[in-house]
């Protein structure tokens, strides 16, 4: 797995001590044995306030991913503890639900819309421009941490065919030439 | 859900089933009302005592001619009018199975399973010979990194049979769905193999899998069921003294199952299902003797009493595994050459008793009061309290009945020296680095006179959790380590608080009560009957055996201990004997014959009667 400085540095900017320049991203394998105590820590008191049962699986891996941007192991077994449950049942959830991501990601995610109009209008082009920009795979996440390039059902933006979303903004009549500008757009933006 | 069915309830709802009239209890599910009758509602997801979830629905039935609900999770009305068996109905299970066959890789003539499994029957009943839909095939890697357990999810209907026993048999919760729709599929913990996962291999769910998605390789291609002899014994492997019903083809043993009906609930450990079927260390078939090599069984029987009748001192010890009648044969044969008799384990039983006696005395209760009936005691408890939390390993069964009581919402209080095992099962885990008699002392404490001046770092979480025991039914779990003042403390906690104690000592057979002498240490003869005995079992043996100078041993396998034997007799394993033992809660359990012995000896007991009359008539003492 690539090291991914930023995501680490960017969450703990105000927190100088932690991360630094070497920090690197908590693999997604990482059991709780693996990570420092700040880490259990950090996922503790984010993971605090949720009811100590089933009930409060979801909030809590809302939360964390809230935090990390994905679901590394060491909190899914965090969270098992604190609700009484099995790590099974946490996975079982996490998996189920499209809005968990059980592998690092991007900080921005470029959403590639393949609705049907996108998709006849050149989505699969725009998508493949974008992994090549960023020499990744769709899904993957670059080495500097910025970014992960996905596919989405439409977004409801079919006049803008091939359209284009990254956080809120939506991008709309987007070519191959204009993709290095949308990335350019986001990159060392760390909002 | 249609389990809380109370089981007194009486027949109050009257419904027509197929045209029949049939009497239900309220609440019931039709499933469950026409297992009285002759009625047989196809299922596939709906097994033994788990809960019902209308995965699969086989059991599609038409009400009132009208609506179609799944008879497993459907209660019985009063003048409800049920049809089981429609075209309509068949049809609709016929596009299901037709699903479940195009979605995974069922090639039944290359499955294990073939002739065994539910899916090929149910597709037969169905009379369907082809699927009508194109097969899908799935990538699926089989998951064989568990050495008894191979997940072969080609095979796998998504019925969740292995999720619930997993959840509601085992208490251990490895098993899950992972992913979504058509991607659903059984995984362990955050899906990794199950060789890897927090499985504990007691192979539940393989019983319970309608098909070849979960099977035993030690079970693989050794016969279908239809072909196989079965016979039902008990486990001796520990106390708990499970149902076998051991499944054998052509002289040898081709499964092992735990007994859903039975006592047990089916439940068995990977020693009872798997271990006893791969025990690989050599069989001795005849006897022998040092010097000499194999010898016939009248003389080495002649040479062992010779040597029993020249020593001066022999000390006698007995594996504590052996069925009572084969000790009191070992027992009145030892006797017979004055020798001093050890069963190792039965200590723990006899000191226990005489506890129990005492601590009943205090209370004016029944020694029996004092003791649970037996590990479903603890589906019944408010709260449950564990000293020595390695029953986990010693007595996987009656660690599943803990979970499940902790699951059920009993408070679970574990104290352990080292590690607690239950984990996250535990409401509190005290790591009793002061020891357990001394945690256990101070529970009597908390009991006896409240928010005492206790010392102790664990004061505080015992006064919290200890008086959990005094409300509710409480039951106390004695692990197999525990010292005679944990024991004193247990009793005496039970007695206060009206809870009861189930004691998990390691030797298998506590019925016995042979084995109360000291023995010589340096004896001239040691006779070791050690069966089938385990390398960890016969540490004690071996002690015997550096002590004395001449050893014979009386063993099913080859081990440390008949290398340093001067006579070796043959002795039978564990499926060849026959007699009772006793188990952790006092109850006798049979031990049947599942084979016939293929050694020189066909008995036992034989052996040690044929020592008894070797002995040269005694003086008879004035």
């Amino acid at each position: 797995m690539a090291s991914l400085d930023s995501i680490r540095q960017s969450i703990h900017e105000s927190d100088a001590d932690v991360g630094g320049d070497d920090a690197e991203i908590i693999p997604a394998d990482a059991d709780v044995e693996d990570v420092c105590d700040e880490e259990v820590d950090t996922v503790r008191s984010l993971i605090e306030p949720f009811p100590d049962d089933k009930e409060g699986v979801i909030p809590a891996l809302q939360e964390v991913q809230g935090e990390y941007g994905y679901l590394p192991r060491f909190s899914m077994q965090l969270i098992a503890d604190k609700a009484g449950t099995s790590m099974a049942h946490v996975y079982g959830t996490a998996s189920f639900y499209s809005q968990f991501y059980l592998e690092p990601r991007g900080e921005h995610t470029i959403k590639v819309c393949t609705g049907t109009a996108c998709h006849v209008k050149g989505a699969d082009e725009i998508s493949e421009e974008f992994c090549d920009e960023l020499d990744v795979e769709l899904e993957e996440v670059t080495d500097d941490g910025q970014f992960t390039v996905s596919h989405v059902r439409c977004i409801g933006a079919c006049s803008l065919a091939p359209a284009v979303m990254v956080g809120d903004n939506v991008h709309g009549n987007v070519t191959e030439e204009k993709v290095p500008d949308v990335i350019e757009e986001y990159r060392g933006d760390d909002a | 859900m249609s389990k809380a069915t109370d089981a007194d309830a009486e027949l109050g709802v009257t419904l027509e089933i197929n045209g029949q009239e049939v009497q239900a209890k309220q609440g019931e599910t039709i499933l469950e009302a026409t297992e009285r009758t002759d009625i047989d509602i196809p299922t596939l997801c709906a097994y033994a005592d788990l809960t019902n979830v209308g995965a699969c629905r086989m059991c599609l039935v038409e009400i009132d001619g009208s609506r179609l609900e799944t008879a497993c999770t459907t209660a019985v009305q009063d003048g409800m009018e049920v049809e089981v068996d429609t075209d309509d109905l068949w049809d609709h299970r016929q596009t299901i199975l037709e699903l479940m066959f195009s979605e995974e890789n069922h090639y039944c003539m290359y499955c294990e399973m073939e002739g065994d499994c539910e899916l090929e029957d149910m597709f037969n009943r169905a009379g369907l010979d082809s699927s009508r839909f194109p097969l899908e095939y799935p990538e699926i890697d089989p998951d064989t990194s568990n050495e008894f357990i191979t997940m072969d999810l080609d095979r796998c209907i998504s019925c969740g049979r292995c999720i619930r026993t997993c959840d509601e048999v085992v208490g251990n919760d490895t098993l899950s769905f992972g992913n979504r729709g058509k991607d659903a599929t059984i995984v362990a913990d955050d899906d990794v193999p199950l060789g890897e996962s927090s499985c504990v291999s007691c192979g539940a769910c393989v019983q319970s899998c309608p098909t070849g998605a979960l099977y035993s390789p030690l079970s693989a291609y050794r016969g279908r069921e239809e072909d196989c002899d079965v016979v039902q014994t008990t486990c001796s492997e520990c106390s708990m003294g499970c149902e076998l019903e051991v499944y054998t083809n052509s002289g040898r043993i081709v499964k092992i199952e735990g007994v859903e009906d039975g006592p047990d609930g089916g439940q068995l450990c990977e020693m009872g299902r798997f271990g006893l079927l791969g025990d690989d260390r050599d069989r001795i078939h005849e006897p022998s003797i040092r010097g000499e090599g194999a010898v016939g069984v009248d003389v080495a029987t002649d040479r062992v009493a010779d040597l029993l009748e020249d020593a001066e001192t022999v000390d006698a010890v007995a594996s504590d595994r052996l069925p009572s009648e084969t000790l009191d044969a070992f027992a009145e044969a030892m006797d017979d050459y004055d020798a001093a008799v050890e069963v190792p384990g039965a200590g723990r039983a006899r000191e226990e008793k005489r506890i129990a006696r005492q601590v009943a005395k205090h209370f004016e209760k029944s020694p029996s009061g004092l003791r649970a009936s037996g590990p479903r005691a603890l589906l019944d408890a408010d709260s449950v309290v564990v000293f020595d939390t390695d029953i986990v390993d010693t007595h996987p069964v009656a660690a599943s009945y803990v979970r499940r009581a902790s699951k059920g919402g009993a408070t679970l209080l574990s104290v352990d020296e080292d590690e607690d095992r239950f984990g996250r099962k535990s409401d509190v885990s005290i790591e009793a680095g002061t020891g357990l008699d001394r945690v256990s002392e101070d529970a009597v404490e908390v009991v006896e006179e409240g928010a005492s001046a206790l010392s102790d770092v664990d004061a505080e979480t015992l006064m919290d959790a200890v008086p959990a025991l005094t409300s509710g039914i409480g039951v106390v779990v004695l692990g197999p380590d525990v010292s005679e003042d944990t024991i004193v403390n247990a009793y005496a906690l039970a007695g206060m608080t009206g809870s009861k104690v189930l004691s998990l000592p390691r030797q298998a057979n506590t019925g016995t009560d042979v084995g109360t002498d000291d023995l010589h240490g340096s004896a001239d003869v040691a006779y070791l009957f050690a069966g089938d005995d385990r390398e960890e079992n016969v540490d004690r043996m071996l002690d015997v055996a550096r002590g004395a100078d001449t050893v014979i041993v009386q063993a099913t396998r080859e081990s440390i201990l008949t290398k340093a034997a001067d006579v070796v007799l043959p002795a039978l394993d564990w499926f060849e004997r026959s007699g009772t033992v006793t188990d952790a809660s006092g109850a006798d359990r049979e031990i049947a014959r599942v084979l016939e012995p293929r050694v020189a000896v066909d008995s036992d007991r034989e052996v040690l009667s044929a020592l008894s009359e070797a002995v040269e008539p005694q003086e008879v003492k004035p």
